[in-house]
């Protein structure tokens, strides 16, 4: 029987193969030869895969190993490697340090079982847990510095690939099949990973048929692609909505006027979201509803859609102050000194920055002078998270970041974690609070229904739209992706039901 | 002569090791003086704002790594690290710089050293061939030369993509070629980044060259040269080329810098793993010990190239003397 093999392009690049240094690495090693504790299911909720957990007081989770898996030398996967995995990744993993924050203690409970401690009522433990990858204690037990581990047994998983190596100057790495995997072998025999400095070549090999499918972490391809892919014979695309926000025009909600909940009302009336809908989405998108949260979450609540009222948005500005003073066609504070109102974006998003030229042409009718602040990756986190010193900024919202923190988004608002928004609401803080103490799937929803009433009736980011996620793949030479909120075409359903075509 | 040519050379030995020193320094500088975080890439881009909810965490990585400490301190440390021949640990990649530099400075050599020489030689034969008795053919060439020289690499790097590897399927769309690939791969991957390197540099080369054979066409030797009946290969070797040398080993130079700096572009398009492309992504990361390791190397092997030059420009121009 021929080798069924699958190339993907993406442009996430490795840098080094070790899965708990590199970023990228850490993502493929959940895709291909790590299983994960816990999965996101298609509708984006959290269901056991190795582990199912239960808490009585959201202090205190027994994990409990419910798959018969085996790691890809042989051994057994125990409650050992789970504790170990915990008490490890928290010791010695930045990132893992922080998903297991309130972790105080693990202890074994038996040979299946383990109860984990933590300090707090954490409600999101679970979501730490999906972006967990079991690892095995004999062969990182010896390792004091892992981000640094070199030693060929690191790639030891129990997923459904094993590794089968990186070339770094061809930008290639290759897994095989784990016949012994406990689902059985995947579909596929080889999966070739290919790495491109840039979306236009990988495009460009996906038509050429260099690779069968590409592959962005939690997101698809830029719409403005999907004209010319749609020419090509052999294309085809899976088309899925966004959990995330995908995009928004985030105030600093500390900073005077964006403080204002009417200044940003008036500015969300400012704007013409059909416009970012035809020409940013090219179509595949939906103009938003002042909640905020996408209509695919299942506690979304229906709220009125956002639309453009010019003469409200000036006739708002105009109340509290925003005027021309000095007859130069501008709004100025309300004490005379000229206003501009400053947009950061990444300047490694050509998305973004046409985006943002969109929403400069619509301020500019309401006479808001505009100016927009492109910078790159490393100083717009450091702005943004860091430092808050931005009027206000556009940026996309993750799945996983939407299910963080207390979920519904509220790790990019409150500012007392992420907070983009940097919202200091003692109301909102409040309602989090609450969420996160709350084990209760009714209440919860109620809750969240309750923060969508807060998003809508104080606007702390403007959603601007709503997008899909566009997934271009060769039909002609695969099929039978599942989509996955978390992983996109590549959760671990799609290794059972992929088609390689021979 | 020779006794004022040691006297040159002791005048530069002593100039190139000041201007080391002062790359060096503004390498060191210039990484701490961006603004952005190191440890953004090292959390991941997801987990670092929360990260900075936690101090303990964030100041024993920043212990970790070094960036508690003072910048003087930093600096002598760097600097002692250099001497001693170690350029340090890169905290993006997890491993030392040496080994990064050891797999990605040939790739970029490859890449950059056949385009510069082809680009020198045949550029100076075209641009004295260009500057004498001008027709419209030669009129044609200068303006196509102009043409791509105006034209940014990556624009030119994504056209032959197009054409050579999506619609003619001669060449892979990227990548460099896997370890031990055969003689045939190797020249596929490698042809179209070199294509475009090439006919960026000969564009520029040949303009140059031009423009300098244009200058002395006038001149009386020019004429004796004519006299002498020579044929042309001779006549613009003896007398075209051989006074342009001096300005040409400049340029060569000048290309040297270019071939890393200027490659930076070619290299993302083609997903060439060489130096432009781990300087960009270093500066990216504010990886601060890759930064400062690539722009050093980059910059010494630019001082080193242009130290050549002052040395065979001394050699070859009686003026210089």
């Amino acid at each position: 029987m021929k080798e069924r093999v699958l190339t993907i392009g993406t442009t996430n690049i490795v840098k080094t193969d070790n899965l708990i240094k590199d970023y990228y690495m850490g993502i493929f090693a959940a895709i291909f030869t790590h299983d994960p504790l816990v999965v996101v299911d298609q509708g984006g909720d959290i269901v056991p895969y190795l582990v199912n957990w239960s808490t009585k007081d959201l202090k205190e989770w027994e994990l409990k190993l419910i798959r018969n898996a085996t790691w890809h030398d042989g051994k057994p996967v125990t409650a050992e490697d789970l504790a170990f995995t915990i008490t490890y990744l928290k010791e010695k993993s930045p990132s893992y340090a922080i998903h297991f924050q309130f972790v105080k203690s693990v202890e074994l409970k038996d040979s299946r079982t383990v109860l984990v401690k933590l300090d707090r009522e954490w409600v999101s433990f679970p979501v730490g847990l999906a972006a967990t990858r079991l690892i095995p204690k004999h062969v990182w037990s010896k390792v004091d510095d892992p981000m640094t581990y070199s030693g060929e047994d690191r790639h030891i998983g129990c997923g459904p690939f094993k590794y089968g190596g990186f070339d770094p100057a061809s930008g290639t790495m290759l897994f095989v099949a784990n016949r012994d995997y406990w689902r059985g072998p995947p579909n596929v025999d080889k999966v070739i990973l290919k790495f491109y400095g840039s979306t236009d070549a990988m495009l460009m090999a996906l038509k050429k048929g260099d690779i069968a499918v590409t592959y962005a972490y939690a997101s698809g391809v830029d719409p403005a692609y999907v004209p010319s892919l749609l020419e090509e014979k052999g294309i085809s695309f899976i088309i899925q909505p966004n959990f995330g926000v995908d995009n928004s025009l985030w105030f600093n909600c500390k900073r005077y006027p964006y403080n204002m909940s009417a200044f940003r009302r008036a500015i969300a009336y400012a704007l013409d979201y059909g416009s970012y809908v035809t020409f940013i989405a090219s179509g595949y998108a939906k103009v938003p509803t002042a909640g905020w949260i996408p209509d695919c979450w299942y506690y979304y609540v229906k709220k009125p859609s956002l639309a453009k009222n010019i003469s409200l948005a000036k006739s708002m500005l105009d109340s509290l102050g925003f005027i021309d003073r000095d007859s130069d066609g501008w709004r100025d504070y309300p004490n005379g000194s000229a206003f501009t109102m400053k947009i950061l974006v990444r300047s490694d998003i050509a998305l973004s920055a046409r985006l943002a030229e969109l929403i400069k042409r619509d301020l500019e009718a309401v006479n808001i002078r505009t100016q927009i602040v492109p910078v790159d990756l490393s100083t717009f986190m450091t702005i943004v998270e860091h430092t808050k010193d931005f009027d206000t900024m556009i940026s996309r919202t993750t799945f996983w970041g939407m299910i963080t923190h207390a979920g519904a988004g509220t790790l990019y608002f409150d500012s007392r974690s992420m907070g983009w928004a940097n919202v200091g609401d003692q109301r909102y803080h409040a309602l989090v609070d609450e969420i996160l103490r709350t084990s209760d799937q009714t209440r919860i929803r109620e809750l969240y229904e309750t923060l969508q009433d807060l998003y809508a009736d104080n606007m702390y980011a403007i959603p601007l739209y709503w997008g899909k996620i566009i997934q271009p793949y060769r039909s002609d030479m695969v099929d039978g992706f599942v989509y996955n909120p978390m992983y996109g075409i590549l959760g671990k359903d799609t290794w059972f039901s992929v088609v390689v075509k021979t | 002569m020779r006794t004022s040519f040691i006297f040159w050379i002791i005048r530069k030995a002593l100039r190139y090791p000041l201007l080391s020193f002062t790359v060096v320094v503004i390498n060191f500088l210039i990484p701490r003086a961006m603004p952005g975080d190191p440890l953004i890439f090292v959390f991941g881009e997801e987990v670092y704002a929360i990260a900075l909810s936690n101090p303990d965490l964030t100041n024993s990585l920043r212990s970790k790594y070094g960036l508690d400490l003072p910048i003087i301190d930093q600096f002598w440390i760097y600097l002692r690290n250099l001497i001693s021949g170690d350029l340090g640990y890169s905290f993006s990649y997890g491993r030392p710089i040496a080994d990064i530099i050891r797999e990605r400075l040939p790739l970029t050599l490859i890449m950059t050293v056949p385009p510069m020489i082809l680009s020198l030689v045949i550029g100076t034969i075209l641009g004295t061939n260009l500057s004498w008795k001008p027709g419209s053919l030669k009129r044609i060439i200068t303006a196509l030369c102009m043409i791509v020289r105006s034209v940014p690499t990556y624009w030119s790097g994504m056209l032959l993509l197009l054409i050579f590897s999506l619609w003619a399927k001669w060449t892979p769309i990227g990548g460099a070629p896997p370890a031990g690939a055969p003689l045939s791969e190797f020249i596929s991957h490698l042809a179209l980044p070199a294509l475009v390197l090439t006919m960026y540099n000969l564009s520029y080369v040949t303009i140059i060259v031009r423009g300098l054979t244009v200058e002395i066409s006038g001149e009386p030797f020019i004429t004796t040269g004519l006299s002498k009946g020579l044929n042309w290969f001779k006549f613009s070797s003896r007398y075209l080329i051989r006074p342009s040398l001096p300005p040409l080993v400049s340029l060569a130079a000048m290309e040297v810098g270019f071939a890393f700096s200027g490659a930076l572009l070619v290299e993302i398009v083609f997903s060439w793993p060489g130096m432009g492309y781990t300087m960009w992504q270093a500066v990216t990361e504010r990886d601060y010990p890759l930064l400062q390791a690539t722009f050093t190397i980059t910059a010494l092997i630019v001082i080193f190239a242009n130290a050549l030059a002052d040395i065979l420009s001394y050699a070859l121009d009686p003026r210089a003397r």
